[in-house]
């Protein structure tokens, strides 16, 4: 990410917030208290049961990370736009526009004149078969025209957290709580991809490489991804969001792979738990969800 | 005033400003206002930080949201006058929240007589004093009556029309479906009253539902061949295509119910004339007298406040 390079100035601000980490330990703030409605609860067990990746709960609340899987893989729909190609397809590895191993591509006919061979009914409780392909999930790379979508998965090479002196996962290449709030609240583009093209002058395509976008469209921020709508979120269902993001492994940057060739490296799963290549180490299981407990399944 | 923040942001580091309103948010904290509608706190510094999750700890926690802030939400950002008559106000209240936040139904379904947002209202156009078109982030220019707390077009709401389809014919790049379709128009969302009650694109609520738990097209525009809406192998033409209604479909019972509640609340708005040469969905009727003129005797805005729904207007 572009953006890598410009966190990495701000040595000055991680001394000013690890000075301020010290006094949070005398002010730590209660976690979340409130009673759970059932509407809520029925939707953590929905999260829980629809997350396509093992998560990472060290530290964060569970109840949120699974709002936050519900938020993501039902009525967020991110992965349809956050995917280069997001249904499952036998044998893992990329392919091109051969559709012929995509056995969970529920648009898909079943044999023989399609591939769809996916079953709910089927699934094995640990997550070993998919609907979803869990390597390519949230790891962007879908074209958009001027821009491909964004990895969303962490990337502990990219933080920008204050806290990344810590063992820490953070959305969306190491975006700290606050900085995903702006984010999604001002469509800023932390990555700074396009310039804004001189007045009278065309949108040039390319984006990070001297591409510039045109008027009325404004290159400060994110053009295609829908944050004026997402930011109407509750603070605290966003707060749920980027908790489940920097809960889910780390995946390396996709390319389209409908089109040039991307770089992808897959994930190797065994037994429902992923050994990733580029997160911080962390215990990736899938839970549960069940009688008030988020639980291993 | 936020787009200024934003400017701001890309000159400064945005990892101090992400300390800076840490810091700040944090002494603010017992401060928040008893009605805070969990959105951001705006700062005597001009900062704006969210409104939960200061703690300083490595993954900051928000209390999770009950309901009722769900509701409340979901009126202040609902586009349109509502038809409330023998619905779940609650429902309707939710089913608005998904719609018209994470959802952002209205990105694709929007209507081709405005689209979303109008140029004017647009929060990812230039500002105007950049020489863009962005004015601000409320409707000065609609129907009235409008929803000053709400951003999206009042007159295309859910009115779909858009094309989709492939000019090749080609699968979908993504994977969703579509091959061998040129045509593959986004539905029109809003009530039809051919049959005298409010039907959310002409579909029963169990039809809704299991459309999108399933995919199954109960107005089977894309299994005609020789159109160019038929849908060729791989895909599957009994399904939707391009919807995503494998994620969709995937919500909470009693969110999908909300969602058609909302759906059923919201007025009607008449389809666009299909294509020649393309099998389209059947056209909207819409009372002449209820919609989709806003205010009238059963259109009114909402909010909810203390557990009920109060009319606005």
């Amino acid at each position: 990410m572009s953006a890598k390079h410009r966190w990495k100035a701000t040595k000055g601000s991680t001394i000013t917030f690890a000075a301020a980490v010290l006094v949070g330990s005398i002010l730590i703030l209660p976690q979340s208290a409130s009673a759970l409605d059932q509407q809520t609860a029925q939707r953590i067990a929905a999260g829980y049961a629809a997350t396509p990746v093992p998560v990472d709960l060290t530290g964060k609340d569970p109840l949120q990370v699974g709002l936050g899987a519900y938020i993501i893989n039902t009525t967020g729909i991110c992965n349809h736009c956050h995917s280069a190609n997001q249904y499952y397809k036998a044998g893992f590895p990329l392919t091109t526009s051969d559709w012929s191993n995509q056995t969970g591509n529920p648009y898909f006919l079943p044999p023989p004149n399609g591939p769809y061979a996916f079953s709910k009914e089927k699934r094995p409780d640990g997550g070993a078969v998919f609907q979803i392909d869990p390597t390519t999930f949230v790891a962007g790379g879908q074209n958009f025209g001027l821009v491909d979508s964004k990895n969303l998965t962490p990337d502990v090479n990219g933080s920008v957290s204050s806290f990344a002196p810590f063992s820490v996962n953070y959305a969306e290449g190491g975006i700290d709580w606050i900085t995903y709030w702006a984010v999604l609240h001002n469509g800023v583009d932390i990555d700074n991809l396009y310039a804004q093209c001189p007045a009278g002058t065309a949108t040039t395509p390319g984006a990070g490489t001297g591409g510039c976008l045109a008027a009325p469209s404004n290159a400060v921020v994110l053009q295609v991804m829908p944050w004026p709508t997402v930011r109407q979120l509750t603070d605290s269902d966003l707060n749920a969001v980027w908790q489940y993001l920097s809960s889910i492994p780390c995946t390396t940057n996709l390319s389209n792979i409908n089109g040039p060739s991307g770089t992808n490296v897959a994930n190797t799963y065994g037994n429902g738990v992923l050994i990733s290549t580029c997160s911080k180490p962390g215990t990736y299981k899938f839970y549960k969800y069940v009688n008030g407990e988020v639980v291993p399944r | 005033m936020l787009l200024e923040k934003v400017m701001n942001a890309r000159t400064k580091s945005a990892g101090l400003l992400a300390g800076l309103a840490s810091l700040v948010g944090v002494a603010l904290l017992p401060a928040q206002p008893a009605n805070a509608q969990q959105k951001g706190i705006e700062t005597a510094a001009g900062i704006s930080t969210p409104s939960c999750g200061l703690g300083l700890r490595p993954y900051p926690s928000c209390p999770i949201s009950a309901d009722d802030e769900r509701i409340a939400e979901g009126y202040r950002i609902n586009p349109v006058p509502l038809n409330l008559t023998g619905l779940d106000p609650r429902k309707v209240g939710i089913g608005s929240y998904w719609v018209n936040s994470a959802g952002n139904c209205d990105g694709c379904h929007g209507g081709t007589n405005g689209g979303q947002y109008t140029s004017a209202e647009n929060p990812q156009n230039l500002p105007v004093a950049l020489g863009g078109t962005y004015t601000g982030n409320y409707h000065s220019s609609t129907a009235t009556p409008y929803n000053p707390t709400a951003t999206e077009n009042p007159v295309s709401f859910m009115g779909g029309g858009a094309n989709f389809g492939s000019p090749t014919g080609a699968c979908d790049a993504s994977g969703m479906g579509g091959c061998g379709a040129t045509t593959l128009l986004v539905r029109n969302l809003t009530p039809d009253f051919s049959t005298g009650v409010p039907l959310p694109e002409a579909n029963t609520l169990e039809h809704f539902i299991q459309t999108l738990r399933t995919g199954h097209d109960f107005q089977d525009v894309h299994l005609t061949p020789g159109t160019a809406t038929y849908v060729t192998a791989p895909a599957d033409g009994r399904k939707l295509q391009i919807m995503p209604w494998p994620a969709a479909g995937s919500a909470t019972d009693y969110d999908l119910e909300s969602i058609y509640a909302y759906l059923t609340a919201i007025p009607c708005i008449p389809t666009a004339a299909p294509p020649t040469g393309t099998e389209a969905p059947p056209t909207h009727k819409c009372p002449a007298a209820d919609s989709p003129t806003y205010g009238t005797a059963t259109y009114h805005l909402y909010k909810y406040v203390d557990g009920q729904v109060q009319q606005v207007n």
